[in-house]
């Protein structure tokens, strides 16, 4: 498999939806994959979202670095919480 | 272009004077050697040169050296006649396989193919011997000398055109960089954007980022668009592997950021990223906007995406890169493909 292909498109989608809960503590995050498998996580509102991403990739089997996070169009800083994004 | 044209010049004026200098090195070997001259082939060769101007100077000193010759040819060449020579004599050809052999005939014909080998023989040493003998008499002449500093002179000369005009060149270099500077910063806009060769720090660093070492190190940390580089996925430049995304990415990137910079040099324009096409045609039966709706949204932008000169999209065909071009400016769509591909469904 060519590696620009495994690059691009083994890379999952970040969350289309993330779904408020009022003013409690955790988010519902919604990580969708580019063949539209959804897989949802209920994660604190000041975790790191690099947790969640390794997270999706051990349970996906798959290389952290194959795989890019987007939401809205831009890449999803590991290092930031979901408040923040 | 006119600054590598002087390089080369001035290049080509150190190597005559390598040369030259190179003859003025064998000169001095000469004069000192010619009191022995046959010790040296390269004085041999020289004086054999130089022969008849010396010849005109001493006329006196020509006919004592024909003496000279007479008394060594009455040395040299019986000496030498007895060395067989190879292809002297007529080769007889059979025309027909059989012929009868006479002995008569082959002794006469033998002894007249001798004959003609001692006659031939002896005309060749007169002949070499006299070229020898004058070449000595030459040498041993003030002649030689002459023509050495003759040599030297010529030489100097040489140098000295060659020096003036080096400095003619020089001169008008210089007046050409001057009228380069006084013509104005647009010609300092053009070495900017030429490509410049690499200096030698550089080039170490490219060696460092291509290591294998370096492969899992993370070399480029963007801020902005939170994209790592590393080794690894650096070596995705070098030729013959496959291009990945991130590197394209973060290119675009970094073109935005450039223009950023300097908004009055280049067109505003908008790169998407690799994975706008992709999520864009994604669905199943044409284009799915809502996945991309929010991409593009003023707030996040900070311009409206219809104010742009030309917005690039990459895209990813399978196992290829191409990129097409919504050019407003000129109101066309582009579609560059490097192996010239085409694709009527993309633009539609």
């Amino acid at each position: 498999m060519p590696r620009s292909a495994a690059a691009s498109s083994s890379g999952g989608d970040d969350k289309a939806l993330t779904t408020a809960d009022g003013q409690s503590q955790i988010i519902q995050v919604c990580v969708k994959s580019q063949d539209g498998n959804k897989v949802v996580y209920n994660i604190k509102r000041h975790a790191k979202l690099i947790k969640l991403m390794h997270a999706y990739c051990r349970k996906k089997q798959l290389d952290i670095h194959t795989v890019r996070f987007i939401y809205e169009g831009h890449r999803v800083p590991g290092k930031y919480t979901s408040d923040q994004v | 272009m006119v600054f590598f044209k002087w390089v080369l010049s001035f290049q080509g004026a150190l190597a005559g004077n390598r040369k030259r200098s190179g003859s003025e090195r064998c000169n001095p070997h000469f004069n000192h050697k010619n009191k022995t001259p046959h010790s040296n082939p390269l004085v041999f060769q020289r004086s054999k040169k130089l022969r008849f101007s010396s010849m005109d100077q001493s006329p006196e000193k020509a006919s004592s050296s024909l003496n000279d010759t007479v008394s060594r040819l009455s040395r040299y060449p019986d000496s030498r006649l007895h060395v067989p020579k190879e292809v002297q004599a007529p080769v007889k050809h059979l025309k027909f396989g059989l012929s009868i052999p006479n002995p008569n005939h082959d002794f006469l014909s033998k002894k007249l193919s001798d004959a003609k080998k001692k006659a031939f023989g002896s005309f060749k040493y007169i002949n070499k011997d006299k070229e020898v003998v004058t070449v000595e008499k030459d040498d041993e002449d003030s002649g030689s000398w002459l023509m050495a500093d003759a040599f030297d002179k010529l030489s100097l000369n040489h140098s000295d055109n060659d020096s003036k005009a080096y400095n003619k060149l020089l001169k008008s270099a210089e007046r050409r960089t001057n009228k380069l500077k006084d013509s104005g910063p647009q010609v300092k806009v053009v070495t900017h954007e030429l490509f410049v060769p690499l200096t030698k720090d550089e080039l170490a660093e490219v060696s460092y980022a291509f290591s294998a070492e370096n492969k899992k190190k993370i070399l480029v940390s963007h801020e902005n668009s939170s994209i790592d580089i590393r080794g690894e996925v650096l070596q995705c430049l070098k030729p013959g592997s496959w291009l990945s995304d991130e590197v394209i990415n973060l290119y675009l990137e970094l073109l935005k950021e450039r223009e950023n910079r300097e908004p009055k040099k280049f067109l505003k324009c908008h790169f998407f990223n690799t994975f706008f096409y992709k999520k864009l045609v994604s669905s199943e039966g044409g284009c799915n906007y809502k996945a991309v709706k929010r991409w593009t949204s003023q707030r996040k932008l900070g311009y409206c995406l219809f104010d742009c000169d030309k917005i690039f999209v990459p895209i990813h065909k399978d196992i290829h890169w191409c990129l097409a071009v919504i050019n407003k400016k000129d109101r066309k769509f582009q579609y560059l493909d490097s192996l010239r591909g085409r694709d009527g469904k993309l633009l539609c």
